[in-house]
């Protein structure tokens, strides 16, 4: 049996990642804190304590129905608007609570942002539109222009801008998955959000625009904090610095991704990595 | 090919051969049957198209005759005088229908939002199995519905009465469609909005309908050309007029009750005039789907809404 063969490379992938260890670590920007979300009576997670750093790009990883998403969702309380959906714990957003009675959800969400597994352009509104649509909810409208110096910007951000310039106005479904994809971290980006968090963002996507999308997190690591819920092994060992496996509703272990990927201390992370189950 | 390890074909068992014996014995009487089974299909096909053809054809042949430019701007003349048309009936039937969207649409995409977003609830159950019987109802019962509630207690009949029964046919029809449509809406679409910070209000409104339009429109399409044509709801509200009046609060003509009087009436004029109101009426269902289908495909297409 030839097992290390089949394992990702995380030493020869990710060369940058030791250049990274060098900077000093950001301070943790989100805190969850013995976080149980439910859905009626189950748990999807348990008791989960989490801290999301700065200028790092956390990967999530588990099996499928292990709670990663669900995780991710409580974090800009998405989790919630579904039915029979709540959570109950405490999750920090710059040391506020997020879950404290008389935070309003959607207020939280505007300074999150997020990014889900599929493509989700909204299909009636134009490319610049959906740059713009998380504006048009922000305590002060931008102006016009003001619109168009950020559209351009977010778009500049996700690498997108130079493919969509001359094409603005057109509508946004005319774009490939790919190009969508990136329209909708634009979209998340747009708001200016100190956090942005990706469900699976290229489990839909050929193998070349998985590669953009995760060149582009590498970019906008340096000034956010990002989160990024992955199926794909290898993707998280090239794109993450901390990363965290969940199984079963609970977070078994949290470590630098180049430790969780060569010398995990808990065995059933070993196993998940090495593809004995999952 | 595979075949060129077999050189010597295979020989067929007893039961192939059997098989195949009876396919060659059967075979004529089998194409008998196929034919005339295509044959039964194809008729009733035809069946199906045919009165639409029928009526087309007698209304053009009995109708178009009548069909000049008096008909849409000359007023109805007394029988016996040659000529006249239709205008008071053509602005009546335009203005009851616009009534009946202007009351209908607002409650039945509202009704219909509400059915599909709260699908669960005590309330959204009941409203949709209402809605269904409402569909259901004959449409005299909801002339006479308007009549007790509007025409009786002000005492007389009325372009509003009429758009208002009209309107109780129309809503259940828009509610039960906006509620497929809006369900067709990927929940991903809406939690993408909600991620955004929008409000569920918001969220329905912008996001929402908007992305449901289209078939939204198709559905109030297909409930205006229903009620386009309807006389008996109208039979007792908006009742008819021989004069023309635009007033909302008076009795108003309408093609369709128009059409209803003068197809009954012994002169020849009259009954010629019946069949141009059929053939136009059926010009104007025909006009408002076609205008209103090029009108969302050009929308959906278009980009900025600010």
């Amino acid at each position: 049996m030839s097992l290390p063969a089949l394992q990702p490379d995380p030493v020869s992938a990710p060369a940058r990642t030791t250049e990274r260890r060098a900077e000093p670590r950001g301070r943790p920007r989100l805190q969850a804190d013995c976080l149980t979300a439910y859905f009626g009576e189950t748990a999807a997670i348990h008791d989960v304590s989490f801290d999301l750093r700065d200028r790092e790009v956390t990967a999530v990883i588990g099996p499928s129905g292990c709670g990663k998403s669900t995780f991710l969702r409580c974090l800009n309380r998405l989790h919630e608007t579904t039915p029979l959906a709540y959570a109950k714990g405490r999750v920090l957003l710059d040391g506020r609570n997020i879950y404290a009675s008389g935070v309003d959800a959607i207020r939280v969400r505007k300074h999150i942002g997020m990014v889900f597994q599929k493509p989700t352009p909204f299909p009636t509104m134009s490319i610049r539109d959906n740059v713009a649509a998380g504006l048009k909810v922000l305590p002060t409208r931008p102006s016009r222009t003001e619109t168009n110096d950020i559209v351009e910007r977010a778009l500049t951000r996700a690498a997108l801008w130079d493919e969509v310039k001359d094409r603005l106005s057109a509508n946004a479904t005319a774009l490939s998955g790919g190009q969508q994809q990136r329209l909708c971290i634009a979209r998340a980006l747009a708001t200016d959000p100190h956090v942005l968090l990706l469900d699976e963002p290229t489990a839909s996507l050929d193998p070349i625009s998985s590669q953009k999308v995760e060149e582009l997190l590498y970019e906008l690591r340096k000034d956010m904090t990002i989160v990024i819920v992955t199926h794909n092994m290898q993707q998280a060992a090239r794109v993450s610095d901390v990363t965290g496996f969940f199984l079963m509703g609970e977070l078994v272990e949290v470590g630098p991704t180049r430790t969780m990927f060569t010398s995990p201390t808990d065995s059933r992370t070993e196993d998940y990595i090495t593809g004995r189950f999952g | 090919m595979s075949m060129a390890q077999h050189p010597q074909p295979l020989r067929p068992t007893a039961r192939q051969r059997a098989v195949a014996d009876r396919t060659i014995k059967t075979i004529g009487r089998r194409r008998v049957v196929n034919g005339i089974m295509t044959g039964v299909v194809c008729l009733a096909a035809l069946v199906t198209a045919l009165p639409l053809l029928f009526i087309l054809f007698h209304l053009v042949k009995e109708g178009a005759a009548a069909v000049s430019i008096d008909f849409f701007t000359q007023m109805p003349r007394p029988p016996g005088e040659a000529g006249g048309g239709m205008a008071n009936a053509i602005v009546g039937t335009l203005i009851v229908i616009g009534l009946a969207c202007g009351i209908g649409l607002p409650i039945g995409i509202g009704a219909g939002l509400y059915l599909a977003e709260f699908k669960a609830t005590r309330l959204a159950n009941i409203v949709r199995f209402l809605a269904d019987v409402l569909n259901g109802l004959p449409s005299i019962v909801l002339g006479i519905f308007a009549w007790q509630f509007l025409v009786k207690p002000l005492g007389h009949f009325s372009a509003l009465a009429g758009g208002v029964a009209l309107a109780a046919m129309m809503i259940p029809m828009i509610t039960r469609t906006t509620e497929e449509m809006v369900r067709l809406v990927p929940t991903a679409l809406k939690e993408a909005a909600m991620a955004l910070g929008y409000s569920r209000a918001r969220t329905a409104m912008t996001v929402v309908l908007r992305t449901a339009t289209a078939g939204i429109v198709t559905g109030v399409l297909v409930a205006v050309a229903r009620i386009a044509g309807e006389t008996a709801p109208l039979l007792f509200t908006a009742f008819g007029n021989q004069f023309w009046s635009m007033r909302l609060d008076q009795p108003i003509a309408a093609l369709p009750l128009q059409i209803f009087v003068y197809a009954n009436s012994p002169y020849d004029d009259w009954r010629r005039l019946a069949w141009a109101g059929s053939l136009v009426l059926i010009a104007l269902v025909f006009i408002i789907s076609v205008a209103a289908r090029v009108a969302t495909r050009s929308r959906v297409g278009a980009g900025s809404h600010d």
